[in-house]
């Protein structure tokens, strides 16, 4: 599990390249791609315990997410801006034969609803484990299936990451697959080969705006030094970045993956476009 | 890589001791001690379609199995179907690779056992959790372990069969003293058929399941010739059409260990 203390913000696109140069002169780096395919599972069916009196039942239902890096063939600031024409298969068409997705190593995670009360960071628990082998089937998708998960949506995030310190920076845009297809022959062992969808991903927000991520990961909860380091990094690197990125702690139901959460709005609802 | 669970269950905690006795005479390499852990969860049966009752909710079975041998990797399976490999730590360079593009947030990551227990218990309960120890990892070479299974002698080629025959063959066998919650539940030998090197291997020429038919029936004269204890030997494979030594493996241990 780690610990994950984060801000966040968003800027509109004009001043991404700006944003993009204060960074890599603050990091003194340059930025590194990111390019993820993020596809978010929730449980199958409903879950109602029966309610004994006295019986303490505190068991949630969490989503999960499982997250891979996908070829966005343009590692560029100047692309990421321009509207990259990215590309990519969907999780929806899955299927074992098939294509890049089976070949990818996914992480599944997921994560708890980040801790209550007042704070000048965001802070969450996260738990991973990444598949490093899909068995005889190579089915993914059937054993997450099988553990009682359905496919519920998918995008892709694509933007750059810096370091500083401890903190790691993304400013990234989500996209989404539009309708418009392209068929492309993907070879599957030495001899086969199939036909694959390439959706033509586009933007979710049509402004163009970032969002901007900030974050650092504390391996344990508990290493209390740990985190109190963490919270003055996001501390500095927010003073050193107002006025041109306003960071500021993201809002907690928004980053509640439970189903049927007693909290804020039930089911809240991700709004990325379903299949 | 080919593998057997023989379970002995009517062993005592020290027949571990006479096997090792017993292999000690063939002058096997040993690699020292090991251990393995296999949890058995059943689907929270309150987790199901509407209209449903609980009553109607068919049993399935999640097992994981951690070993010792296969450091931070998790292999679990659900209900005899499909099975995948976990890891809670990445070290190889394409697992570090996945790290540095942004998909986890960390190298050392959770077993996922540890997840299954604590985020998915709407789903998943833990009922048994079984451990292995107190043995010892063994490698022999023995030969003239002909095949005489008049059955596979007359299913496969005859060419095979004498390229097979009057040769060594090597296993690693491994040992362990089984327990539940404590009690003692049997011996478990798991042996593994180890692959020639390729130079030397005429058999690569036939295909994997001829190959295969091969290698079992070398484990079971093995076992007969060198009288290993009687007991339930599973040797399935979770998909006829494709081994796979990490989905054969937890299937044969999940056969193995019903209690």
């Amino acid at each position: 599990m780690v610990h994950q203390l984060s801000l966040v913000a968003e800027i509109p696109q004009p001043q991404y390249m700006l944003s993009v140069s204060t960074l890599a002169a603050i990091t003194g780096m340059t930025p590194e791609d990111l390019s993820l395919h993020v596809v978010l599972l929730k449980p199958k069916f409903p879950f109602n315990p029966e309610i004994q009196a006295g019986k303490v039942n505190q068991i949630e239902q969490y989503r999960i997410r499982i997250t891979s890096s996908f070829d966005s063939s343009s590692g560029t600031q100047q692309r990421a801006q321009a509207q990259a024409q990215l590309e990519s298969q969907s999780i929806f068409e899955f299927n074992k034969n098939s294509n890049d997705l089976t070949s990818r190593k996914w992480t599944i995670q997921v994560s708890e609803i980040p801790s209550a009360g007042r704070r000048t960071v965001s802070s969450q628990n996260i738990y991973e484990s990444t598949i490093v082998n899909t068995g005889a089937h190579n089915d993914l998708i059937g054993y997450l299936d099988e553990l009682g998960y359905s496919l519920e949506t998918e995008f892709w995030i694509k933007g750059v990451r810096f370091y500083h310190n401890d903190i790691i920076i993304e400013i990234y845009r989500i996209y989404v697959k539009s309708d418009n297809i392209s068929t492309v022959i993907v070879p599957i062992g030495e001899k086969e080969q199939d036909l694959a969808k390439l959706y033509k991903l586009e933007l979710l927000d049509k402004t163009g705006k970032f969002f901007v991520k900030c974050f650092v990961n504390v391996e344990r909860q508990t290493g209390v030094e740990s985190i109190t380091k963490a919270n003055k990094q996001l501390d500095l690197l927010k003073n050193e970045l107002s006025g041109l990125i306003d960071l500021e702690i993201p809002d907690r139901i928004a980053m509640d993956s439970r189903v049927n959460s007693k909290i804020g709005i039930s089911n809240y609802n991700i709004s990325v476009r379903k299949k | 890589m080919v593998t057997a669970i023989l379970l002995v269950e009517k062993a005592l905690p020290n027949s571990i001791t006479s096997f090792h006795d017993l292999l000690s005479n063939e002058l096997p390499k040993t690699s020292g001690k090991w251990s393995f852990e296999l949890k058995i969860y059943l689907n929270n049966k309150y987790s199901k379609p509407d209209n449903f009752n609980v009553q109607q909710v068919p049993n399935k079975y999640l097992v994981t199995l951690t070993t010792s041998y296969l450091p931070n990797k998790t292999i679990s399976m659900i209900n005899n179907t499909k099975a995948i490999m976990t890891s809670s730590y990445l070290s190889s360079n394409d697992e570090i690779d996945h790290f540095e593009k942004g998909c986890c947030n960390s190298t050392s990551l959770d077993p996922f056992d540890f997840i299954i227990s604590n985020k998915f218990q709407n789903l998943w309960n833990l009922k048994q959790s079984i451990r292995g120890e107190g043995g010892n990892s063994y490698e022999i070479t023995v030969n003239n372990l002909n095949i005489n299974d008049p059955n596979i002698i007359q299913s496969l080629p005859k060419e095979l069969i004498e390229e097979v025959n009057n040769t060594y063959d090597t296993f690693r066998i491994r040992t362990a003293n089984c327990s539940l919650h404590g009690s003692f539940k049997g011996f478990l030998i798991e042996i593994e058929y180890i692959d020639k090197e390729e130079a030397k291997d005429k058999t690569s020429d036939y295909n994997e399941i001829q190959q295969f038919h091969i290698k079992i029936n070398k484990i079971k004269e093995l076992i007969k010739q060198y009288k290993f204890p009687n007991g339930k030997l599973c040797y399935n494979v979770l998909n006829e059409d494709k081994l796979d030594y990490i989905s054969d493996l937890v299937q044969q241990y999940s056969e193995a260990l019903q209690f």
